[in-house]
């Protein structure tokens, strides 16, 4: 499958990501998802592509926003489909796939 | 749109001073108005009454001296719910901590433990805890006649509408950085463990009591040391007291001699506790294990947690049980390089 789509979350989204919920403040996990990571997901998956998300250059990912963003996805659309639909890339620190990956093959705790 | 006449004008005026006489001749307008004066002349005969001195622990730290600084605080507050006002003399402590010293500003502006009365105090004569006090940005969340320059090495932050403000977080963590790693690039695990203690006080707040401030945090760099020290405090109800135990022994006899609160540690550092949020509890509790996980790191150089009337050293494990708790939650840690 081929890469056709590129989300990087520090300028696409934001440097310092929040919490789970909107109500909770700015740059939330759910603000994510709904406004960037749905759409595009969806549309990879309509048109069958690979989907890569450049993890690099965020002073960090709190769990209540990878559960909020990739966790609540994945409980959704199902892991298996999410991990066939998207590339991560953490360059700076590959703990950060490892992390989201895990959040997405067990997204309950 | 047509202009109004200047019969129209002066109509609708009389019709809305009207509507305001008629508001005023209501029972619920005299009784609102009542109860204002009430609580003026309250006001002015609390003003009057000449406060209650008490005297600091001579080791005003809260991580190091727990039991007797909370101890001081929950006499302090004993007096203010009883109408009297209280003069808080730090004059004399030997030491003063970041800690303690956000304790005292988040406690002085919460209503609950001043109640009506009116708390007063001084500023420790020893030089270098005077120069922490004033630099500290204390001066900007209380009453004073003086001027005082906060140090913008420091960052003293107060949240009521918000939750999260990564804004802050991320504002906080780079002074932290700066100064003990002398670069700007991120550190995640710092990071991570601001927001989810931010991200936390949702759990544990005062549902009675929404709107009210939520947290405050401190950011302090140690001159002469690459070290920074965090001090963050929410003031909800405290983590035990929120928790949600499902066993029915459990629950009613949580926080008794029965079955104190340091038996649910365990549970809560690897996010057992129940959140009382209902929504997708099946994915949350992560946050509290998060801060565990990264607390390990060598670049923290102490952790800690007190939480209602427990105290937890994170980087040992050991907890113990306070004779004086808090109310609230209290997460205070060191960066080092």
């Amino acid at each position: 499958m081929e890469i056709k789509d590129h989300i990087n979350i520090a300028t696409d989204f934001s440097d310092h990501p929040g919490s789970r919920y909107i109500e909770d403040g700015a740059f939330s996990g759910q603000d994510f998802l709904e406004k960037i990571l749905l759409p595009r997901f969806e549309k990879a998956v309509r048109e069958n592509y690979l989907l890569e998300i450049n993890l690099d250059k965020v002073y960090g990912y709190p769990s209540s926003f990878i559960s909020g963003s990739f966790g609540k996805l994945s409980i959704e659309k199902g892991g298996e489909l999410l991990l066939k639909h998207i590339v991560l890339i953490s360059n700076d620190n590959p703990l950060n796939a490892e992390k989201i990956n895990r959040e997405i093959k067990n997204p309950k705790k | 749109m047509r202009k109004r006449t200047k019969k129209e004008r002066r109509e609708r005026y009389m019709q809305a001073r009207a509507r305001y006489e008629a508001k005023r001749h209501t029972k619920k307008w005299k009784n609102r108005k009542k109860r204002k004066a009430i609580r003026k002349i309250k006001k002015i005969r609390q003003a009057k009454k000449l406060p209650t001195s008490i005297i600091a622990p001579s080791n005003f730290s809260l991580i190091e001296n727990a039991e007797e600084v909370l101890e001081y605080f929950k006499k302090a507050n004993k007096l203010l719910c009883k109408g009297e006002n209280v003069e808080l003399d730090v004059s004399n402590v030997k030491q003063l901590t970041p800690p303690t010293l956000l304790l005292l500003v988040a406690s002085i502006n919460d209503h609950d433990f001043t109640q009506e009365s009116i708390v007063s105090g001084n500023a420790p004569k020893k030089p270098e805890l005077l120069k922490l006090f004033t630099e500290s940005g204390f001066y900007d969340h209380v009453k004073t006649n003086g001027k005082f320059k906060s140090s913008k090495e420091n960052l003293l932050n107060k949240q009521v509408d918000k939750i999260v403000v990564s804004e802050i977080v991320k504002e906080a963590s780079i002074i932290g950085i700066k100064h003990v790693f002398n670069r700007e690039t991120p550190f995640e695990p710092l990071y991570e463990v601001l927001l989810e203690c931010m991200s936390n006080t949702n759990h544990h707040a005062d549902l009675k009591h929404k709107g009210k401030c939520r947290w405050w945090l401190y950011t302090y760099n140690i001159p002469n040391k690459k070290i920074t020290s965090y001090s963050f405090m929410d003031l909800g109800v405290g983590i035990f007291k929120s928790a949600v135990v499902k066993n029915y022994l459990k629950k009613y006899t949580k926080g008794t001699f029965l079955y104190p609160n340091i038996k649910l540690v365990d549970d809560l550092l690897s996010g057992k506790i129940q959140s009382r949020i209902e929504k997708d509890n099946e994915i949350r509790g992560k946050g509290i294990p998060q801060i565990v996980n990264n607390s390990k790191r060598r670049e923290f150089k102490s952790f800690y947690i007190i939480t209602n009337d427990v105290i937890i050293d994170l980087k040992t494990g050991n907890r113990k049980q306070l004779k004086n708790g808090l109310r609230g939650t209290f997460f205070y840690w060191e960066i080092q390089n």
